[in-house]
């Protein structure tokens, strides 16, 4: 490492730990300068694949909001209860709008629209997290998302000869790319370069990754 | 984001969920008259409760349990603070050894920048489903080997470890592609 971390004893350890620290550090990469690992005693342990939580998350927090408006709605009115407050009770106030209510065509279309969004919430909440990377082969846990992946080939792509641009999909373990190149050229070797290119790449994912390369002319 | 926090969420997510679709399902009922004959919604006992001496108190309590329900679910939502020290092997009740994590994930961010193709590193020490896991960000250029990177983390990761001694820590690297890569100088 070129900085090294600084140590600090906590209680009364040594000043030259820090010192000993860096210099064990530099032995090691100078020691083994190509090599995946350090030569330490400690095996690298990959952290867990992340997944996705945003919807899971979102509707933490909803409930989150529905629980405290609640709450605040039970509070205000103790508080007009108790005389506090000079103001109608809110409780009361919903109650009165609801007693008398009869069936029609506008309550069901409220109720139908009540419902479906209780069908999305249960939906949502009962869906698995989803992998959003894949992991590069590797002990540390390196990880790469999909739409990054796409980015990374479609560069590589676009970098060979004859190539105007490229459009990549990556879909679960399913990579499709679309190259567009310039009149002229030979679309065929462009193609099995453009497999080369995606092949190497792909070479470092843990799981095999299906190419999948058309070629169209620019027109 | 917590295991245990995002359990709640889906507990939480499930109840709201059945409690709107049963009203929706109670209003289709009730307009086709299946099983629900009557022909208008009556308050009038839950209007006598209202009136009635215990149900303030009982309100009230109501109100503050799921006012502190609801805040303790917001609180649990706001992002994590990462792990400030880790101590190190070999400490005793003599004295301690610790690592100022800022300090050590900066140290290997530094060391994975000097990689040709990597952009910018960014690391922190947190807890992450009950594992301590020294996370790092690392934006690279669009042109690099995947390959070349996988071993670059490997390369830091090892040197971490055994610097730190810890066999409980664990790595992980989550590599991003900016959409375009760092303009170059123009040579004239």
């Amino acid at each position: 490492m070129t900085s090294s971390p600084e140590t600090s004893s906590a209680e009364s350890s040594s000043p030259e730990t820090s010192s000993a620290d860096t210099r064990s550090l530099e032995a090691s990469s100078e020691a083994h300068p190509g090599r995946h690992r350090a030569s330490s005693s400690v095996p690298v342990r990959a952290a867990r694949t992340p997944v996705t939580a945003r919807a899971l998350a979102g509707l933490g927090l909803l409930g989150g909001l529905v629980l405290v408006g609640l709450g605040t709605v039970a509070v205000h009115d103790v508080l007009v209860t108790v005389g506090a407050l000079d103001r109608p009770r809110w409780i009361d106030w919903t109650v009165q709008r609801v007693d008398g209510w009869r069936v029609s065509p506008a309550l069901l279309t409220v109720a139908t629209v009540i419902g479906l969004v209780g069908l999305l919430l249960l939906l949502l909440a009962l869906r698995p997290r989803r992998k959003r990377s894949l992991r590069l082969d590797a002990e540390a846990g390196v990880y790469l998302r999909r739409r990054h992946l796409a980015r990374l080939v479609a560069a590589g792509v676009e970098k060979l000869d004859g190539v105007d641009s490229a459009d990549v999909a990556v879909k679960g373990r399913r990579v499709s790319v679309r190259a567009r190149v310039l009149p002229g050229v030979d679309a065929d070797g462009v193609r099995s370069a453009a497999e080369t290119t995606v092949r190497e790449q792909l070479e470092a994912t843990t799981r095999p990754v299906r190419p999948r390369v058309r070629v169209e002319r620019r027109r | 984001m917590r295991g245990r926090t995002l359990l709640v969420d889906r507990v939480l997510g499930v109840l709201i969920g059945l409690i709107l679709l049963a009203a929706g399902a109670a209003a289709w009922l009730w307009y086709f008259s299946f099983g629900l004959t009557f022909d208008t919604i009556s308050a009038s006992a839950l209007r006598r409760q209202l009136d009635s001496a215990w149900w303030p108190w009982a309100l009230g309590a109501v109100g503050v349990v799921l006012i502190v329900l609801g805040l303790r679910r917001l609180v649990a939502h706001l992002p994590q603070r990462g792990v400030h020290a880790l101590r190190l092997p070999g400490s005793r009740d003599s004295g301690g050894l610790t690592v100022v994590s800022g300090a050590l994930t900066t140290a290997a961010s530094d060391q994975l920048e000097e990689v040709a193709g990597v952009r910018s590193v960014r690391g922190q020490v947190r807890l992450d489903r009950r594992e301590l896991v020294l996370d790092f960000v690392a934006t690279v250029e669009p042109s690099v080997e995947l390959r070349d990177i996988a071993r670059a983390c490997d390369a830091v990761a090892g040197e971490a470890a055994g610097m730190l001694g810890r066999s409980d820590l664990s790595f992980r690297f989550d590599v991003r592609v900016p959409r375009r890569a760092r303009a170059l100088p123009r040579v004239a």
